[in-house]
């Protein structure tokens, strides 16, 4: 008796899951068609926003320098300096677009939750898949022109890179999904996250290693966990980097708790967030 | 069947919480078509939308047998740069209907007589042509309850005839559940009338018991529970 009932649930397990499965590719199939049609440029723009900032950084670094040459120093750890910023840049806009694109999916997708099998969650995982996949793209061909352009590094620890995008990749989408929930509720908080998003833009270590900063300022850096990800990416790509401070640990640790309450907001809040329109 | 149990719905208003139901306790048997009847703001629209699960209660539940459409004609979920093709193969997708999307396809393409503009972005399309699509892409599917939003008019007169005929059709195996602040116009269809009144739901069998219900609480402005 017990274990048909086992049986039972998980039969209908395996159904609900291939549901969902269903929901999120026909979601997903809607978001490219609708970034494409959009705009001509939507996924170029991709591609040209770290684009740009890599040559304007690498533009003002060379004025300061005096010379072209001064421009892509290995000064940091014999590390290219265009190489040290498409490091920094790549990660830190995956985080920026899949915590802004999760946090906007109930607004965007509002007319699609009329469609019973359509849940939140469902938006939510289908943005997160295709900003993945845009990252991955991205990342390929930004550091393919970098080596064409003779920036070219061995990675240290391959393995140990993915490990660390891929919880970057979680913890962008946790934060996401808590300020998904957040913003429906308290609306008015929406107008400060492009503001702190800025601020984290130049906190995080994108144009600076925190090697560089001196101790009594790092412990106000190191809070940031945004900036433990790109520092450890870092150390994983380029084989003499270095970045003392920065922990696994902390990154690990704060994914699941930001993941948890994530979760746990989405469970507490999620009806009342369809209901109050 | 649909089973409604101890339904409380309220919404956070300015001026304190608004109930609109408390302690509803409803059956509706199966095999009937319901129709929902009350002013601007009496619930209507909110008790199809529980019904069809797109909000939630407060408190209770509501247990339906069988499957539930979306509102019919509800086009808010088209994105405008999306064509009349890919929005139909998309909602097939959302609904487990992925070996079925080309006859899905076919069957809305002649229903709605777009033409060239099947294959053209939405936001291209006029209020009527969005209408068409909308129509169709809810008969395309087979639901035991349509749930319906106001009496619709859709297109033309030649179209309407088109709709009426459909949707008698779909009537032989499936019900409806319509809302209307007109009580006359549900008067053939429905069989069974419910009346949102003083957050509860009064039901009743025959027409012109509900009619006179109807009448009698508008008169006396018992529906001004806001």
């Amino acid at each position: 008796m017990y274990i048909r009932i086992l049986f039972y649930h998980r039969l209908r397990m395996n159904k609900e899951l291939t549901q969902i499965k269903k929901v999120i590719i026909a979601i997903f199939i809607r978001e490219l068609n609708t970034r494409f049609g959009k705009y001509r440029l939507g996924y170029l723009w991709a591609l040209l926003e770290p684009l740009s900032i890599i040559v304007l950084f690498v533009l003002i670094r060379g004025i300061l320098a005096g010379s072209l040459r001064g421009a892509t120093d290995k000064i940091i750890y014999h590390v290219d300096y265009p190489l040290f910023l498409a490091a920094g840049i790549i990660p830190f806009f995956m985080f920026r677009h899949i915590v802004t694109q999760v946090m906007n999916s109930i607004e965007a997708n509002k007319g699609l939750f009329y469609y019973q099998p359509v849940k939140p969650i469902d938006a939510m995982i289908a943005r997160w898949i295709l900003e993945g996949i845009i990252f991955s793209v991205v990342w390929v061909v930004i550091f393919f022109m970098l080596a064409c352009l003779g920036f070219s590094t061995e990675i240290k620890d391959p393995l140990g890179l993915l490990g660390i995008y891929l919880l970057l990749y979680l913890f962008s989408f946790s934060v996401g999904l808590v300020l998904c929930i957040v913003v429906n509720i308290f609306e008015e908080l929406k107008n400060i996250v492009p503001p702190v998003m800025m601020f984290l833009f130049f906190t995080s270590g994108v144009f600076f290693s925190i090697n560089m900063i001196p101790p009594k300022f790092q412990v106000f850096l190191l809070w940031n966990p945004v900036l433990h990800f790109i520092e450890l990416s870092r150390v994983n790509f380029f084989p003499l980097y270095r970045a003392d401070a920065v922990s696994l640990e902390y990154v690990t640790f704060s994914t699941i708790v930001v993941l948890w309450l994530g979760l746990s907001l989405y469970k507490i809040k999620i009806k009342e967030v369809l209901s109050s329109e | 069947m649909i089973e409604i149990r101890n339904l409380t719905k309220s919404y956070k208003t300015k001026y304190g919480r608004h109930y609109v139901y408390k302690d509803v306790n409803v059956i509706f048997p199966s095999g009937k078509n319901i129709g929902i009847i009350g002013p601007n703001g009496a619930g209507k629209s909110t008790l199809l939308r529980l019904i069809a699960k797109i909000e939630y209660p407060d408190r209770g539940e509501i247990i339906t047998h069988g499957s539930i459409s979306w509102p019919v004609a509800f086009s808010g979920g088209f994105q405008g740069s999306l064509t009349g093709r890919q929005i139909v193969s998309i909602v097939c997708r959302i609904y487990g209907e992925e070996d079925n999307i080309r006859d899905k396809i076919e069957f809305v393409k002649d229903f709605t007589e777009l033409g060239k503009y099947f294959d053209m972005p939405v936001k291209t399309y006029s209020t009527g042509m969005r209408a068409r699509l909308a129509f169709a892409l809810s008969m395309a599917f087979d639901f035991d309850y349509y749930i319906i939003d106001e009496v619709i008019v859709v297109g033309d007169t030649e179209f309407r005839k088109k709709c009426n005929t459909i949707l008698k059709e779909k009537l032989q195996r499936s019900n409806l559940i319509i809302a209307s602040h007109k009580i006359n116009s549900l008067k053939d269809l429905c069989h069974i009338f419910a009346i949102p009144y003083k957050r509860d739901i009064v039901i009743f069998e025959d027409f012109k018991e509900a009619s006179k219900f109807y009448e009698h609480a508008c008169k006396n402005g018992g529906f001004r529970n806001i």
